[in-house]
């Protein structure tokens, strides 16, 4: 499939895009196509290249081939339009922020240059809070939060954005079951709001459950569509089997001659 | 006070408060070494910009915007400098920031060695970089850093938005568009200038501790940014006055060492008492909080007394059914009503019997203060023969006290499933936790709806069996 006849409208758009940490490749020529207004999980196993696809489309590594295009334009365009949840662990903890000011993060691209924090961009934080049930430790200094918390807090700051796209690493590491349940009941939501969610996710066993569309990903693509399409056998002996070995002996070997090369 | 020294002092004062500011993001953003290596560098600067003073411009050497020029010079290629060394590969952050710190460091002894050997290079007053002297400085020159500082100041003020999210989360500003490296350059560039600046006033070795100590010490009063920056900057602004004022009086002391032992004072004061994180303040709280359990404790046993007492007045022929322990307990129970008598019937004037009311786990000296402390807030008083009684408002903290203990304690018997004797002595341990908030909470969840009285013991209190009790 390519990028040029894809639907214009398509929230996420990857054409043969390919990434490389250093020498190694981690993503190999990878073609795809979201749908709109569903909850997509992408799946595989460790060290497959999920974190990596959703950084790379968005420019935060760099990408070795390839393009990337969000609801038709390169991301660039569209900020507004797509809120990035990263995993939780890149941040300062002990910062003296409160779970409110992170929240109000999201609404910073609206406001522009210059301006303070006004009462708008807090309320909608407070409401984001809210939604994800922070209410009452909105004032809390972020270390002073449990680590689903601390989750939750980051998944407010996307839903202040008010975006059409979400891209989100892992938001169910580290939280309880029961928190696990409100941020899928969350997720749901926003689907039937319109929204699309691509969520980074590790556990094969929910996805059924949880969501409408999967992607299983192994350095490439294996297979993209409905979940019930997609969760075949073969497709699933395909992402975690063994016969990606060859592929990363290749990656390997490819970067050893490299490195000797240059 | 002349006019000079007015304007000398309100320059300090701007320049102390600009470097609490930058101290805040330096800080934050855990580059402190950096502002060590901005002001090392400033050295050489300084000494190259003279020398060339000396050989272009002679009658202009040794003037402060030559030096300022210098000094900004070479603290932006030592930032360059580290920041290159940074992406090299085998180096580490703190080597990176550490190694050109040395050697322009170095670079500044020789050059200033060269210019002793000029002949008007003791003249220039080159010394006072070293320790600061704000005092010698012209009106020209204070309106020339403070201005530049000012510009700094407004500049962080309106970006202060943008500043915070690189600061706390760069991958999601990278994500947001914001041009990071830009903003990045600017702060540094900034902290540099504010570095540079405040050079004359504190001394290239100290001008770090002038930004780092204010902000550190802000830390400490409050969890939140919006509290944060303008406390530091008000613990610099006043740090450099005063300082610049004990300079002024006592000649002889330069004025960096004086600014910076104010900012020292400020922080040790801070570290004790600042009430966000300060340990005597901490200490301080944890003592309070312990001293009103005590009290907590003091009311609940006394109220049970009072119970006990009542059920065993009221109904002196209890069925034995109802009181299983009653044998087991016979003896502590006369004892205790031994310590009742004479009891009439109304709260007030039921004394406490020291052995039994008192809680016996504490030492002496902590019971005094705790009687003390009941005292004073008027929860038990002395009466004119010597024994210990409640007060009015000592029995509505008392049915309080024992309310929420005996809610907790059912909660943990009936919803976790806590063998009642275990419910009692994790009650005794969470109780004092639970706000009105959470009380009110058990009361719904426990169905249990009793106006003010007090509900009954879910385990055994010796010698109880009313339901409710209201004195």
């Amino acid at each position: 499939m390519n990028a040029e006849n894809s639907p214009p409208d398509s929230p996420l758009v990857i054409h043969d895009m390919t990434v490389a940490y250093g020498r190694k490749p981690v993503l190999w020529n990878i073609d795809y196509v979201s749908p709109s207004r569903k909850l997509i999980a992408i799946v595989g196993p460790n060290g497959a290249g999920k974190s990596t696809l959703l950084k790379a489309a968005l420019g935060l590594i760099p990408r070795q081939n390839g393009e990337a295009l969000f609801f038709g334009q390169p991301y660039q365009k569209v900020r507004q339009k797509v809120a990035y949840v990263p995993q939780r662990s890149s941040v300062d903890w002990d910062f003296p922020i409160s779970a409110l000011e992170v929240a109000a993060m999201g609404c910073y691209g609206r406001m522009g240059w210059f301006r303070p924090v006004n009462r708008d961009a807090k309320n909608t934080a407070l409401a984001a809070l809210e939604q994800v049930g922070l209410g009452d430790v909105a004032r809390r200094q972020i270390g002073q939060l449990s680590g689903g918390q601390q989750q939750r807090v980051f998944l407010a700051r996307a839903l202040a954005q008010d975006a059409d796209l979400y891209l989100m690493d892992e938001p169910f590491a580290a939280v309880d079951a029961t928190t696990e349940q409100s941020i899928v009941a969350m997720l749901q939501a926003l689907r039937d709001r319109g929204k699309t969610t691509i969520v980074v996710h590790h556990d094969l066993q929910t996805v059924s459950e949880y969501f409408d569309e999967v992607l299983l990903l192994n350095l490439r693509l294996i297979a993209a569509g409905a979940v019930s399409e997609v969760l075949t056998p073969q497709n699933l002996k395909a992402t975690y089997g063994g016969q990606l070995s060859i592929l990363d002996a290749v990656g390997q070997r490819m970067s050893a001659r490299q490195s000797v090369t240059s | 006070m002349s006019y000079n020294a007015l304007l000398v002092l309100s320059g300090t004062m701007l320049l102390g408060a600009s470097c609490g500011l930058m101290g805040v993001f330096l800080t934050l953003r855990r580059q402190v070494l950096l502002s060590d290596v901005i002001s090392h560098a400033a050295l050489p600067g300084v000494a190259m910009a003279f020398l060339l003073g000396l050989w272009l411009a002679p009658e202009k050497a040794g003037t402060l915007p030559w030096l300022v020029g210098g000094s900004m010079f070479a603290s932006g290629v030592a930032v360059l400098i580290c920041f290159a060394l940074q992406q090299v590969k085998p180096l580490w952050g703190e080597a990176a920031f550490g190694i050109p710190l040395g050697g322009f460091l170095a670079l500044g002894v020789v050059f200033f060695s060269i210019i002793q050997q000029v002949p008007s290079g003791n003249a220039a007053g080159l010394e006072g970089l070293l320790f600061g002297r704000a005092a010698a400085l012209s009106s020209t020159d204070v309106l020339l850093l403070g201005g530049l500082a000012g510009i700094v100041v407004i500049v962080c003020l309106l970006l202060r938005k943008e500043l915070l999210l690189i600061a706390f989360d760069r991958e999601f500003a990278i994500a947001q568009g914001l041009p990071v490296a830009l903003l990045d350059m600017l702060l540094t560039g900034m902290t540099a200038a504010i570095c540079v600046l405040a050079l004359p006033m504190v001394g290239f070795l100290l001008v770090v501790a002038l930004m780092v100590t204010p902000a550190a010490a802000a830390r400490f009063w409050s969890d939140r940014l919006g509290l944060m920056i303008p406390v530091s900057v008000m613990l610099g602004m006043v740090s450099a006055g005063l300082g610049t004022l004990i300079s002024g009086q006592l000649e002889y002391v330069p004025t960096g060492p004086a600014i910076v032992l104010c900012a020292t004072m400020f922080f040790a004061i801070s570290v004790c008492f600042g009430w966000s994180h300060g340990v005597v303040y901490q200490w301080w709280s944890r003592r309070l909080l312990k001293q009103e359990q005590l009290l907590d404790d003091l009311l609940r046993s006394t109220y049970e007394e009072f119970e006990a007492a009542t059920a065993k007045l009221h109904s002196p022929t209890m069925a034995p059914a109802e009181t299983g322990q009653q044998d087991l307990n016979q003896q502590s129970l006369d004892k205790r009503l031994s310590g009742v008598h004479p009891w009439a019937g109304a709260p007030e004037e039921f004394w406490l019997h020291q052995e039994v009311c008192f809680p016996k786990s504490i030492p002496t000296k902590d019971l005094s203060l705790l009687k003390q402390n009941a005292v004073n807030r008027g929860c038990l008083r002395i009466d004119s023969a010597g024994q210990w009684r409640m007060t009015e408002l000592g029995w509505q903290k008392a049915k309080a006290v024992v309310l929420r203990h005996r809610l907790l304690e059912l909660y943990l018997i009936e919803h976790a499933e806590f063998p009642p004797a275990q419910g009692d002595r994790t009650a005794d341990l969470l109780e004092h936790a639970l706000g009105p908030h959470t009380v009110d909470e058990l009361k719904i969840l426990l169905r249990i709806d009793f106006g003010q009285g007090v509900i009954r013991s879910p385990h055994p209190l010796e010698a109880t069996s009313i339901r409710e009790v209201s004195p």
